[in-house]
């Protein structure tokens, strides 16, 4: 008994017309308010804050504090909404199948986009003439890895995710003999060797930084800025300090912790997403408007080799993405030098959502509205 | 995966929803329930990934196997040069000297900041996140890049600098560059630009 009324509780809640007009007026509420927020971050940024979280954050001088619903949640409820609403007020009839159809496409496609927001991953490649690469990096996502040689042609990678890179906090893996303590962590920073300044700020005393001096910097936002993140990581063994190493995207070359005879590379990179095939850039072409630095067509003619060995050579170019292994490679950007480019890799499970959806809802409308002129051709008869 | 301490932050909660003390309408209670499992969900850490993943294959941009000509200067000692430079010499100035490389890769050979990192790297310098502006000469009615660099240390008579002239000849980049003590290296880029003015590129 108690479960039935909770039960017509919650559909008598889900299928309100007022929920409907407060979520859409908070929908369009997040809308303005993101609207705003993008012109000063950048629309990643933006989208991340408003839409990437259940609620949106305020960092206040106390500390962050929840202010109000995301908007990707604000959209879920909305689905639901619709859904509860119209299985509870619209009574199924054969006249009424258009209107149905159209309403399922809507819904097909609202979950669908709600799919693309869990579930797709964009990242980059960027690949040099001649260069065969068989990962792409995401462009705002960081890892700390340790890496070691696992046989002449594989290494075993084990990577801590972005969300676990925190100052304080300690990184452990059962199959690695040490942990590691990030004892800062600087989300944006300037590294200068041998520094006239800085004596009071912590120094690596091991690997490359050992020389150099890392300068917080204010995290830059843009979607067009790669932000130089800095960690000040110790290692411990067997609850032993072996030393403070410096990892940073901007360093180069990893570095290395010897435990028990075997030696580990330690790193901090964009995040990267392997792949079962690889890619080769054979030729990057470009043409510009005349007497412009306008780029008019650009293409980038590779080579993709899978598994098997088998090669694939195909043409990217604008509106021409190459699709491979369950990823579509657009054609992005490109280098400076003029020999290299960038390639957006998008793997998105719900791609097909926005053909299907659009198909249904077409057809319903056609049913609806050809039911509707007959009806009235009857009644004029 | 939900952490222990996020089931005691649920039985917390479920104690407080049930205080007859608090007495909250059902909708209350629906809106923190509701809110209580977002903050706890998005709280989850994620776990680190172990994964075999293939070695990074080095690459390095294709040496040109473009045609030049030159003569070289008396004073200059001629070095052997190895498999990415095209020539290699000593110029001596005063007691010390100052090597110089000629070198050329295809297009703009892996970008000028991916270059210029690796030649602070080999300086001992930390790598630049952005392209700074780069100054322009002219030696023969050609337009040269010019990028000068030094190690700071604490003994000016160690001091290494470099300084590289480059120059983008049809599909290829020339690099001309001096390594050595930054003392020694006004004179040694005087005589560099005299170099490349008796050079040919074919």
């Amino acid at each position: 008994m108690m479960g039935q009324r909770w039960l017509q509780l919650i559909v008598r809640f889900f299928s309100s017309l007022q929920l409907t007009v407060v979520l859409l007026i908070s929908l369009g509420v997040v809308v303005f308010f993101m609207t705003m927020y993008q012109v000063e971050t950048g629309i990643y940024v933006a989208n991340q804050r408003y839409f990437g979280e259940w609620l949106i954050w305020w960092e206040s001088p106390i500390g962050r504090l929840p202010v109000f619903v995301g908007g990707g949640v604000l959209g879920g409820l909305l689905v639901i909404n619709l859904m509860v609403a119209h299985f509870t007020r619209f009574k199924w009839t054969r006249k009424k199948i258009g209107l149905w159809l159209t309403h399922i496409g809507l819904l097909i496609l609202l979950i669908g986009s709600g799919i693309t927001a869990i579930l797709s991953i964009e990242s980059q490649m960027m690949i040099q003439e001649g260069q065969t690469i068989s990962y792409s990096e995401h462009l705002r996502t960081m890892e700390l890895g340790v890496e070691t040689d696992h046989s002449p042609t594989m290494n075993r990678l084990v990577s801590f995710p972005n969300a676990r890179l925190v100052q304080g906090s300690t990184l452990t893996q059962s199959s690695l003999p040490f942990s590691i303590q990030l004892y800062r962590v600087y989300p944006n920073s300037r590294i200068e060797l041998n520094a006239a300044v800085g004596e009071s700020l912590p120094k690596a005393t091991q690997g490359l930084g050992k020389p150099m001096t890392v300068f917080p910097m204010p995290v830059i936002l843009r979607d067009d800025y790669r932000n130089q993140m800095a960690i000040m990581a110790d290692v411990y063994h067997r609850g032993r300090m072996m030393g403070r190493w410096l990892l940073s995207n901007g360093l180069d070359a990893p570095q290395s912790v010897t435990v028990n005879g075997v030696s580990y590379r330690l790193f901090l990179r964009a995040k990267r997403e392997y792949h079962p095939y690889q890619v080769r850039l054979d030729r990057f072409t470009q043409e510009y408007y005349p007497d412009t630095t306008i780029p008019k067509h650009f293409a980038s003619a590779v080579t993709v080799t899978d598994e098997s060995g088998q090669s694939h050579p195909a043409t990217i170019y604008m509106n021409h993405p190459l699709r491979f292994g369950g990823n579509t490679h657009y054609q992005a950007s490109f280098g400076q030098d003029g020999t290299s480019t960038v390639l957006q890799v998008v793997s998105n499970p719900g791609w097909w959502v926005p053909y299907v959806s659009t198909l249904i809802m077409t057809v319903g409308l056609f049913i609806h509205f050809g039911m509707s002129l007959i009806q009235a051709r009857k009644g004029r008869g | 995966m939900i952490q222990t301490w996020d089931l005691a932050y649920f039985r917390w909660f479920a104690q407080v929803l049930q205080t007859p003390l608090v007495t909250y309408s059902k909708w209350v209670k629906l809106g923190i329930i509701l809110t209580v499992s977002m903050m706890a969900s998005g709280c989850q850490r994620p776990s680190p990934s172990v994964q075999l993943v293939p070695k990074d294959v080095p690459f390095t941009p294709q040496s040109s196997t473009a045609k030049w000509t030159y003569r070289v200067p008396p004073n200059w000692v001629n070095k052997p040069s190895g498999s990415f430079r095209l020539a290699s010499f000593d110029i001596p100035v005063g007691a010390e000297r100052v090597d110089c490389s000629v070198s050329t890769l295809s297009g703009a050979g892996g970008g000028m900041l991916e270059n210029i990192n690796r030649w602070r790297g080999q300086l001992g310098l930390s790598p630049l996140a952005t392209l700074p502006s780069l100054l322009v000469i002219s030696i023969s009615g050609e337009s040269y890049q010019v990028i000068r660099m030094s190690a700071a240390t604490q003994n000016a008579s160690q001091i290494q600098g470099m300084v590289v002239l480059s120059r983008l000849v049809g599909d290829h980049t020339w690099f001309f560059k001096l390594t050595g003590p930054v003392r020694s290296l006004p004179q040694a880029e005087t005589e560099l630009r005299q170099f490349i003015q008796g050079v040919s590129f074919q």
